[in-house]
Order: C-alpha cells, then structure tokens, then sequence
C-alpha cells in the first residue's frame, strides 16, 4: 500500500475510532486499527473490539497503490499530534510501515492486516432511516436512565422499537424510564425488528458522537436478532446487542392522573438544583410540594436545609411528593431550557410522569420518606 | 480433532453425551482434578462441540475442520470466553469476573450461544467468586460456563451448589506415557516410563520432573536425607529454598517448583514406609530404592509415617501461599529432628 494523508483529516478520523480500542485486551491485534486504503470506494479506518465496531471514512486519502495496513492506535496518534506536516505518506515496504513527513520517518513493523477481525459492513437493503438530529436526541434522552451494572442484562441498554413511521427508546434501571419517540420510514418495506432488541450503551455514545444536528439521515437495520448496524454519513457501526428480556415498560405508565402542571424545563431545572444543595447521601430527597400558584421544594441535611419557590399555573388540590434530584435534573438537562413540561400526579405514593410537546415520556418513582 | 486424542475421560464424554440426548446438559460445569490431566484440552474440546457448525452439539463430536471448530482450536472464536489468573498474580481478582460477566451479557455474534472457560478457579478470591454467583446461576439462554480447578473444597460452597461437580482422574501409565512421548516431553518410552511413574498421573507434573537439573537436584536432595553422616536442616533448607527461586521470577513458578520437590520428598517417605515392611516400592529409580533402604534401617514406620505427612502439609501449604521461606524452613527443621533424633537413638 501507499498513500498521502491529510494529517488532519486522519486524525479526526482516529479520534473518532479510537474510542472503540479497547485498553487491555486478551487479543492484542484489537490494540490496532486498520486503515484501508482505496481510491474507487473511498478510504476506512476501522476498529472493533469484538463488542463494538466503527468504519469510518477517512477524507484527504490520496491513493497511489491501494491495500491495507494494521497501525499500532497509541503510536500513530502520537505520530500525528507530534507532525507539523500537513501531508504524511503512509506506505509498506517490504516487512516495514513506513510513515513519512518532510523531515521525520517512522518505521513501525508490518502486520498481517488479514489478522484483523472483520468489521460488519452496513449490507442491508431494507432498513429504516430517522433524521440524525433526531436519534441524536432520542439516545441522550434515554441513554442516562440505563443501568450498566445491573445483573438483569437487558437495563444495560437501551431498547429501539421501529415501525412504519417511528422509532422509539426505552432506558430504565427500575426506578425510573425514559421514552424518547421520533418519526422514521422504513426502506424498501423494511419489517420491524424482532423481538426486543436492546442496544448497549457503549454503542450508543458511539452513535451519538457520530451524528450531528443536521437534516441528514440515518440508517438502522438489525441482523437476526444478534446485532444492529448503524450508517450515519461517514460511518458504519456495529454492535452486539444486549441479551435478556427487556421488561414490559407498557405497564409502567400510571393511569388516571388528576394532577397536571405545566412548567418550563429551564426553571424547573434552575429550582430543582438549588433545593438539592442540602442534599446528602442519607437524605438525597427533595420535598415537592405542588399548591395553588406556587412549588415549593425544600430539603435538609445535616449541615442545613433549603427551600425554593417557584410559581406555577396550577390551582388545584396541593400534593405532596418526594424525588430523587439527580433523576430530574439528568432528564431535565436533556430538554431545551424554554421547552414546556408537563409534571402529572397521583399522589406521594405512586410514579409521577413528565412529558413534553415533541413525545418525551420520563416517569419517576418518588422517594418514600419517614416523617 | 476428535474426542480420542484426549485420553483416559471417555467415561466423562459419555457422561456429558447422555445429559445432552436427555436433554439436561447442565449450564456450568466444574471441572476438577490433578493439576495436568487434560481438564483444560477436555473444556476447549467441549466448547468445540458445542459451537460446531457442522455436526450437532447432541452428538458431542466437533467436526474439528469447520471455521468454528478452528477458531476454538486457536482461542479465537467469537463466542468463546477464556478467562484465567493473571501471570503475575496470586488470584483471580474481580476485574477479570466482571468483564466476564459484561461479555456474557451480550447476544453471542455467531452462533445460538456463548461458552466460557474459566481457568484456574481455585485461585477465584472470594469477592471474584461471589460477583459470579448471579451469572453462574443463570447465565443468559443457552450459554455454558466451565470452571477448571483441583478441587471443589477450595470453591465456595455457594459456587459448588450452582455447577455440575465433574471428576477427572489421573491419567494411567501407559496413557501418560503415551502422551509425554506425543508432546515430545520424553525422547525414548524408557523415559516416558520413567516419568510415567513419577507423574501420578499428570502430564503437568510429569513434565516438571524432567527438567535435568531439578531431576539431578532432587538426586542429591534423597541422598543426602538418606546419608549415614548427619545432615544440616538449615543448609539443606537454604539450597532448597535457593533452588527454588532459580525457577524464575515469578513467586509462582518457585512455588511450582518447591511443590514438585516437596511432593518427590513425600513419594520418597513412602518409599521408605515399604521398605520397613520390608517391600520394594514401585519406585522407576533404583538409586530411589538404595536410600529408602538405607533409612529404612535407621527410623521408625511411626516417624516415617510423620516424616511423609510433614511433607504433605507443606506441599498444602505451599498452594495456600504461605511464605515459602518459611514452610521450606519449617519443613527442613522437622525432618531433620526425626530423622536424627532417630538415627542417634538406634
């Protein structure tokens, strides 16, 4: 093989993937990433680490032979931080890599790149596509209710539903849920996938960090209930999908609330970090207490408590009820500030639901308190 | 690579082959046995059944030449996890459980299911081994974890209730012989006999033993203890122990190495135990039988039986990481007491 790289370009493109490659591994070739190098179909840098994996197209490649090459992650990366070159050629020569700038020449040893574990390309003809500014928002909104360390597998992730026209996530760890949906089309009568796939999270920050917030599309297609694929524009990634039963998050929406008042996310997120203030590790609950025209939220510690107002437009029954800060600000934080949410209530003892204008779905169990 | 190269554990194959035709193939296995019977070639070869792509898993019998069986064979197949003690380290800590845990967590990428082989289970430290509990309990659908120690006293019991207790035992003679002449550890059968013998049926210890300069040590060790002229307990534990960390770096090939002496010094008591009944010992070495004989004449069977116990404890102490200076020490001290405190007496 031999090519010229943009030095900036490849470096973007091995921050990119480099997330993947893991710290440690049993399989020390997974410590690499592999660039191929082609004129026709464009150049790729890949990594994996069995669990994850990303191919991501490299710009500023110019072809003079193409092929393949293993590099060493650490080395390379540090090769091209420490570059003032704009260009560098990358080429193998015999048993040698050879990178080369103006005045510097790195020799590293060549390897096999047919040892490199296949990366999944995306194969599939049917598929579903979603706007990537709304995946985007749909994995931030779920992705912090998931639960890594739980020993039921499938909180570790979160769950896609697609159909005709949406696509929905689900992230819980059971004490509370998050259901993000947006619109979707399926191509070429793309079929729902099945059973419940759930995606891990390592995927999904991974996914995010590749998209941004333009019109541009996204493509989904699942592989046999085993793995997913994911295209945005300049990537393809894969990934395992989590094992176990996700649980039956239908029935966790309570039914017949009475109580229901409108906020702005901004605010409510404002009022809610100052009451958490006197919050310790014992006494993590925030006192929310809805009456006609004004929230109160009060908490206390042993090294002092807080109270704050907030007015509302509310002018029914008061109610009575205490969260977990952290659980609301981790969903509010994901809302635009000026965004309009609706808390609705029972009473102190049952869930309470948030949701918004654009189908975001987050439900909460209070925290039950000795009084 | 069909079954018969792994030798002497048909009983267990056939074991295994009747619970998958019933239907009840347990979903974690314990393997336990002699150090160097075969248990961990056995696991691999399993995993092979089970994730063959050609011949089906009731059967039992890998094809050995499709892309899965050779992923196995190379420890490369996807949906196969291996997992075993740190070179440098004593135990098998935490960390390597949970990414085990998280591993099996996920969809397996090739086949219906995942198999994890779990190497060096008696060194699991209890925090390893409680944080396995709920996976070992219920692993993901399908999935099959082995677990490859010595002995099921050394797991906590909470490990034992959740897996099938599967017994190897030692290889016979002619087997071990056999398969110190395929790996090339014996050049000629009258070496493989040899070592055979000595093995107690583990290739594993077999091999230790035909290291030249541990075999002439150990020479030297036997006749030295047998020698009518009193010996020094406290030089003899200094060479000992001096030996023994020649070894290498690592605590633990001077432990493997102190434990193979220990165990030839224990096989030797025995020797001499026949000997004052007045019976030949089986032993392969002659220059063996020359100095049982000659301290058969001098102890005791009461302090012989002693002497052969005192050695058995510090081969256990050794597994359980006591200092080896220490046990080496100890050990020379005592065998030194009986054994001149006896010969001065007659």
């Amino acid at each position: 093989m031999k090519a010229l790289c943009n030095r900036d370009g490849l470096l973007a493109a091995l921050g990119m993937v480099s997330g993947v490659v893991p710290a440690r591994s049993p399989k020390p070739i997974l410590q690499n990433v592999k660039l191929v190098a082609d004129a026709e179909e464009g150049s790729t840098l890949m990594a994996t680490d069995l669990e994850v994996g990303i191919r991501f197209r490299v710009l500023g490649i110019k072809v003079d032979q193409p092929g393949s090459v293993i590099l060493p992650t650490v080395r390379i990366n540090q090769i091209l931080r420490t570059s003032n070159d704009d260009e560098l050629a990358i080429e193998t020569e015999g048993d040698q890599l050879i990178v080369r700038g103006l005045r510097s020449e790195f020799i590293l040893n060549l390897e096999d790149p047919d040892l490199f574990p296949e990366v999944a390309d995306f194969g599939a003809q049917a598929y579903h596509s979603v706007n990537a500014a709304d995946l985007r928002k749909l994995i931030r909104r779920t992705i912090f209710a998931t639960d890594i360390e739980s020993t039921r597998y499938a909180l570790g992730g979160v769950l896609v539903e697609l159909t005709d026209e949406t696509i929905t996530m689900v992230g819980t760890d059971g004490r509370r849920l998050a259901r993000a949906i947006a619109p979707a089309e399926a191509e070429n009568g793309a079929m729902s996938p099945t059973g419940s796939p759930v995606i891990p999270v390592k995927a999904l920050k991974l996914i995010e960090r590749n998209l941004d917030d333009g019109e541009l599309k996204v493509h989904l297609a699942f592989q046999s209930g085993n793995s997913v694929l994911v295209r945005t524009e300049r990537s393809v990634i894969y990934s395992k999908l989590v094992e176990g039963r996700f649980p039956r998050y239908q029935d966790v929406f309570p039914s017949g609330m009475d109580v229901k008042i409108p906020m702005e996310a901004g605010t409510l997120l404002q009022q809610v970090e100052a009451a958490s203030i006197f919050t310790s590790e014992e006494s993590r609950g925030v006192d929310f207490n809805f009456s006609a025209g004004t929230l109160t939220l009060k908490s206390q510690a042993d090294v002092g408590k807080s109270r704050v107002e907030l007015p509302i437009a509310y002018d029914g029954k008061d109610v009575e009820i205490t969260f977990d800060p952290r659980y609301l600000s981790d969903a509010l934080k994901t809302l635009d500030p000026m965004a309009h949410v609706t808390a609705e209530l029972i009473d102190r003892k049952n869930a309470a639901v948030f949701r918004t204008d654009d189908q975001y779905t987050y439900v909460v169990m209070p925290l039950t308190r000795d009084r | 690579m069909p079954w018969g190269s792994i030798r002497g554990h048909d009983k267990i194959v056939e074991l295994l082959r009747t619970g998958m035709t019933r239907g009840r193939f347990p979903h974690a296995l314990l393997f336990v046995g002699p150090e160097g019977v075969g248990k961990r070639t056995f696991a691999r070869r399993l995993a092979q059944c089970l994730l063959c792509e050609r011949n089906p898993e009731q059967d039992l019998n890998p094809c050995g030449i499709c892309p899965a069986c050779l992923q196995v064979g190379a420890g490369a197949h996807p949906d196969l996890v291996e997992v075993r003690r740190p070179d440098e380290k004593h135990e098998l800590p935490i960390a390597v459980i949970r990414d085990l845990n998280h591993d099996l967590s996920l969809k397996p990428s090739k086949g219906v299911r995942k198999v994890a082989i779990v190497d060096d289970a008696d060194d699991l430290n209890d925090e390893a081994a409680n944080a396995f509990l709920k996976t070992l309990e219920e692993p993901p659908p399908g999935s099959v974890l082995i677990l490859i120690g010595t002995s099921a006293e050394v797991q906590l019991d909470t490990i034992v209730s959740r897996c099938r207790v599967v017994r190897f035992d030692p290889l016979n003679e002619v087997e071990l012989a056999s398969v110190l002449i395929e790996h090339g550890i014996a050049s000629t059968p009258e070496e493989a006999r040899r070592l055979a013998k000595l093995g107690d049926g583990s290739v594993g210890r077999a091999r230790g033993l035909a290291d030249t300069t541990l075999n002439a040590f150990r020479r030297d060790l036997i006749d030295e203890l047998a020698s009518p002229q009193s010996f020094d307990p406290s030089s003899l534990a200094r060479k000992l122990e001096t030996f023994s960390k020649e070894a290498g770096k690592e605590s633990i090939d001077q432990r493997n190495r102190a434990s193979l002496l220990i165990g030839e010094l224990a096989r030797f008591f025995r020797a001499v135990l026949w000997q004052t009944a007045g019976l030949e010992a089986p032993s392969p070495d002659p220059a063996d039988n020359r100095a049982a004989r000659l301290l058969a004449e001098r102890l005791e069977p009461e302090d012989v039986m002693i002497l052969a116990d005192r050695c058995l404890q510090a081969d256990y102490q050794v597994g359980r990481k006591a200092n080896l200076g220490l046990i080496i020490d100890s050990l020379c001290h005592d065998l030194g007491a009986l054994i001149l405190a006896d010969s001065a007496h007659r």
